[in-house]
């Protein structure tokens, strides 16, 4: 087990300096001179020469990469051109607001998907397959901002049940955390529901056909054990691994619903950045996004080996 | 349910189980009828296709519906009709009073769960025990069934025991809770001739150690000569016929079962293929959803008269204790 | 022998297949499938090579034709050496050896129509103009038994027995010398077996062939084969004439293996070997003879030295130290 972790923490190298070759390559690939596009065109080339030299532009690729590689390892992801503040800690602070959005998104849309994806495989060609199936695809086919936009309208202004922006931490106050954060969640979540559920009815559909299943109906055991004990730990493991990969996207794609609900994460961050031209703040979540997601992908991988106890105990020869 | 002298174990009269299909109807089990008594071991031969899985499935009611569905007939355990018990009360039946073993060990056991969990799982059930007793008749089960270091095994997966390892697991699992009839699908089938051996000797100690009742279900005329008391022929769904071991090989009567014998090269004496050619059944088997008229071994049978392609032959008894479907006997 | 009948001769043929361990840290394990395996077929014999699983049949019959690269070894195919072979010459010789798979549904591919598959043999080697390629593949097809009216059909139309004689039909298309048999009739309901059984001994006379016949079926073996092998974890145990191997096997495992055979006839229960423990795995080969954690009869020498193919004369070879 240990070395199974240990292997998939080794091929972590490789890809994080992959990914941080391409985030520093952005800033260089720009057409035209990222200063420019910084300061304006009205900045005196006294203010721009500045900027550069601050920026480490003036100096050679090779040692403008290993500089700001540098400076990234120690924690250092320099500051941003707007609020003269760390990047690192800007990031930081808005954190903890997209982190909550993504794991209530996923939570609710996976508990609904598995439930709504295993009665739906176990009785296929039914009418609450059928139902399920249409839903599913509704939900997958939906706009964000469209069902965003539908959800407050609903249950903000015509029936006003939920707040329509605004965040609170879930540590300051837990129930008006929760207020603010149901319509959000619903809306990130709907997409990611719809896939899981259409992969776990056919993940459950193709497991039902499997000899070990008849072995169980043969055992006596009761519908529920069958469908909810044998097959759907084995219907599993894919849905897991598409889950995880999608809780990844979910931390960096969170925009359009931040933006919606004015919600205060890193989504809307990069979007202010961007329009204010904050290169190093851009850079500086790119690069955090994909090392998140990353390490999410780490996980999914180690979670395979609860599941399927084949990979935590290795195969017979 | 009161029990009398004369009351069978098992009894199925005119079983009918057809498969509705795309291509047609398919008539997987056509008026089958045996009976079964205790400590009995009972052998259904035949080929793929000609109903001995469905009927083997169809006494435990695990037909899977659609396509598949019961239309006809009784099934009666200890005099009760399965076919009238509710889900719930049929629950109570499998793996408890008749069990299955199947014929695919690499795949019928859940490989996510320990071989401890899935027979106590059985056990709980049927019997009630808590986990810790539960895990000691676990053990105890497959010490009996041969597998050494049970205290060991019983947290292992199915994927870390070879092939005839997790067919005994399914036999200790079959028989957990003493039940009365095993239904043995092909157990030894898939595995190696050396395990095979093995494993049918597993069955027949075991069968006389607690005196169950069992039904080997198999295509090997070798397995049932070496096994089994009592033979069913099967072909196309229907019982062709039905005699003891002993008859049956001794002097078949039907010309599907001379054919099977003859087909098959012999390990004693010197038949090879320089001295005689194997006596070849000629044709296909049927497809099971546009069966010929008449008798449907007729296309194929070297005895062939009129009234076989008209009519389909009767069942009746030539000797006592041997029956046979045939006209040539009537 | 004098004069020089024979068409496929193996010598000391390995085939070691080597497992990298899991990730970066784990143990490289390696399959010794096949341990020094020699034999040698004559033309239009039948050998048979029998052996449960893991006693590595499949891949020796892989390894005839190429399509695994022995580790070690020689193959002499009619005086010359196959292994290491250019894939130019290996090509042509592919027309003379050809083989047939126990899976008569996976091995033809759905989508082609049976005359399109017949004729793919004939226009890969590049024999016979359009016309006599047409011609072999009527006469072919006649012979193994099917219409000219299934010349259309795809394969998934015909049944088991039918799929079975298709690959037999296309073995034959390039007239080969030598045909592996692959498990032929393990997948075939019984009453078909003994059509293709004699499908096959009468193609055997007709063209002139050699057959390597694999399989763990020791009746359907009996009767097909002049010479049989036994083989037990990647060696032969055993090598006769067919009827010295049943009526005076010489190696406990032969004999195990005949007396695990169900017999189709009601007589005494007679006394039967029954062999205790599993099939090994050929991972780990116990030391010594690898049949000594299995066998009753083992003496001292058994764990420690491994058994060399003795000649007990007239052709009958056997590995046990007790002979």
């Amino acid at each position: 087990m240990l070395r199974y972790i240990l292997n998939r923490m080794v091929y972590l190298i490789p890809v994080l300096f992959f990914v941080s070759v391409v985030v520093f390559s952005f800033m260089h690939l720009i057409p035209g001179d990222p200063v420019d596009y910084m300061l304006g065109f009205e900045s005196t080339p006294e203010t721009r020469a500045a900027l550069r030299s601050e920026l480490g532009l003036d100096k050679n690729i090779v040692i403008q990469y290993l500089s700001w590689s540098g400076k990234l390892l120690k924690g250092d992801f320099s500051k941003s051109v707007v609020s003269r503040k760390p990047v690192l800690s800007t990031i930081l602070e808005k954190l903890p607001a997209s982190i909550l959005l993504s794991i209530a998104a996923t939570l609710i849309s996976v508990w609904i998907a598995l439930f709504a994806g295993t009665i739906a495989g176990s009785r296929r060609g039914s009418p609450i397959d059928f139902l399920v199936l249409i839903l599913a695809l509704l939900w997958v086919s939906i706009p964000s901002f469209w069902l965003g936009i539908l959800l407050i309208m609903i249950f903000s202004l015509v029936f006003p049940i939920f707040p329509s922006i605004g965040y609170v931490n879930l540590f300051t106050d837990f129930v008006r955390s929760l207020h603010h954060l149901i319509l959000p969640a619903f809306t990130l979540g709907a997409t990611m529901a719809g896939a899981v559920t259409r992969m776990t009815r056919s993940e459950i559909i193709e497991q039902l056909s499997k000899d070990f299943v008849t072995t169980a109906w043969a055992k006596g055991l009761s519908r529920r054990v069958v469908i909810y004990k044998h097959v759907l730990k084995n219907a599993l493991v894919p849905v897991v691994t598409f889950t995880g990969l999608q809780l990844g996207t979910l931390l960096g794609g969170t925009v359009v619903v931040e933006e919606i609900f004015a919600w205060p994460g890193i989504g809307r961050l990069v979007v202010q950045s961007i329009h204010a031209r904050d290169y190093p703040m851009v850079q500086g979540i790119v690069l955090f996004i994909a090392v998140i997601f990353i390490l999410v992908n780490l996980f999914v991988d180690i979670s395979y080996a609860f599941l399927n106890p084949q990979i935590r105990l290795g195969s017979k020869d | 349910m009161t029990h009398t002298m004369q009351e069978l174990l098992l009894e199925v009269k005119n079983l009918e189980v057809h498969f509705f299909t795309y291509a047609g109807i398919a008539k997987a089990v056509d008026d089958v009828s045996f009976f079964m008594d205790c400590g009995e071991m009972l052998g259904v031969v035949g080929e793929s296709g000609c109903g001995k899985t469905v009927m083997a499935r169809s006494i435990l009611r695990l037909i899977p519906d659609p396509p598949g569905r019961i239309v006809g007939g009784g099934i009666f355990f200890e005099g009760q009709n399965l076919l009238g018990l509710s889900e719930k009360e049929m629950q109570k039946v499998r793996g408890n009073q008749i069990s299955m073993i199947f014929q695919e060990p690499m795949t019928s056991l859940n490989p996510v769960y320990t071989v401890g969990n899935q027979i106590s799982e059985v056990i709980r059930l049927h019997q009630g025990l808590n986990k810790g007793d539960a895990l000691d008749r676990c053990i105890e089960m497959l010490r009996m069934v041969g597998i050494p270091s049970p205290e060991m095994r019983v947290k292992d997966y199915p994927f870390q025991m070879s092939g005839g390892m997790r067919q005994r697991v399914m036999i200790a699992m079959a028989l957990a809770c003493r039940p009365k009839v095993i239904l043995a699908d092909e157990p030894s089938t898939a595995l190696d001739v050396t395990i095979q051996a093995q494993i049918l000797d597993l069955i027949r100690e075991l069968q006389k150690e607690l005196a169950t009742s069992v039904v080997l279900i198999t295509h090997d005329l070798g397995v049932i000569a070496e096994t089994v008391q009592r033979v069913l022929v099967m072909y196309t769904g229907r019982v062709v016929e039905q005699a003891s071991v002993e008859d049956l090989f001794n002097s078949p009567l039907h010309p599907y079962t001379e054919g099977l014998m003859r087909s098959i090269p012999s390990l004693d004496g010197k038949q090879n293929k320089y001295t005689e050619r194997l006596k070849e059944i000629p044709g296909i088997v049927p497809d099971l959803c546009h069966l010929p008229q008449g008798c449907s071994f007729s296309p194929r049978c070297p005895r062939v008269m009129d009234v076989c392609r008209q009519e389909g032959p009767p069942f009746f008894e030539v000797w006592p204790d041997h029956y046979v479907r045939c006209w040539l006997k009537s | 022998m004098i004069l020089n009948t024979s068409i496929l001769k193996v010598a000391h043929l390995k085939k070691y297949f080597l497992i990298k361990g899991e990730g970066l840290f784990g143990r490289r394990k390696d399959i010794y499938a096949v341990d020094g395996v020699s034999f040698t077929i004559d033309k239009q014999e039948t050998l048979g090579l029998v052996g449960e699983s893991g006693c590595g049949k499949t891949t020796v019959g892989r390894c005839l034709l190429q399509l695994i690269e022995p580790t070690s070894g020689e193959i002499f195919f009619e005086g010359m050496n196959i292994v290491g072979m250019s894939r130019d010459k290996m090509r042509d010789l592919r027309r003379e050896m050809q083989i047939i798979f126990q899976d008569p549904y996976g091995c033809l591919t759905p989508r082609m129509r049976l005359s399109a598959l017949l004729m793919e043999p004939l226009e890969v080697h590049s024999i016979g103009t359009r016309s006599e390629r047409k011609d072999r593949v009527a006469y072919i097809l006649e012979r193994v038994g099917l219409r000219p009216e299934h010349m259309q059909r795809y394969p998934h139309e015909f049944s088991g027995g039918q799929r079975q004689r298709i690959s037999i039909a296309r073995a034959l298309m390039v007239n080969p010398k030598l045909i592996i048999a692959d498990e032929p009739v393990s997948a075939l309901d019984v009453s078909i077996r003994a059509q293709i059984l004699n499908l096959l001994v009468e193609l055997q006379q007709e063209f002139y062939l050699a057959y390597l016949l694999i399989s763990h079926d020791l009746s359907v073996v009996k009767y097909m084969c002049d010479r049989i092998a036994v083989m037990y974890l990647g060696k032969i145990v055993e090598m006769a004439h067919r009827d010295e191997i049943y009526e005076n096997y010489q190696h406990p495992y032969t004999e195990a293996l005949l007396s695990a055979i169900p017999v189709p006839a009601v007589r005494e229960r007679r006394g039967r070997i029954v062999l205790k423990g599993d099939v090994p795995s050929p991972i780990n080969p116990p030391l010594g003879c690898r049949f000594h954690p299995r066998c009753s009869y083992r003496v001292e020498q058994c764990d420690q030295i491994e058994p060399e193919l003795k000649d007990l004369g007239d052709g009958h070879f056997v590995a046990c130290h007790l002979r």
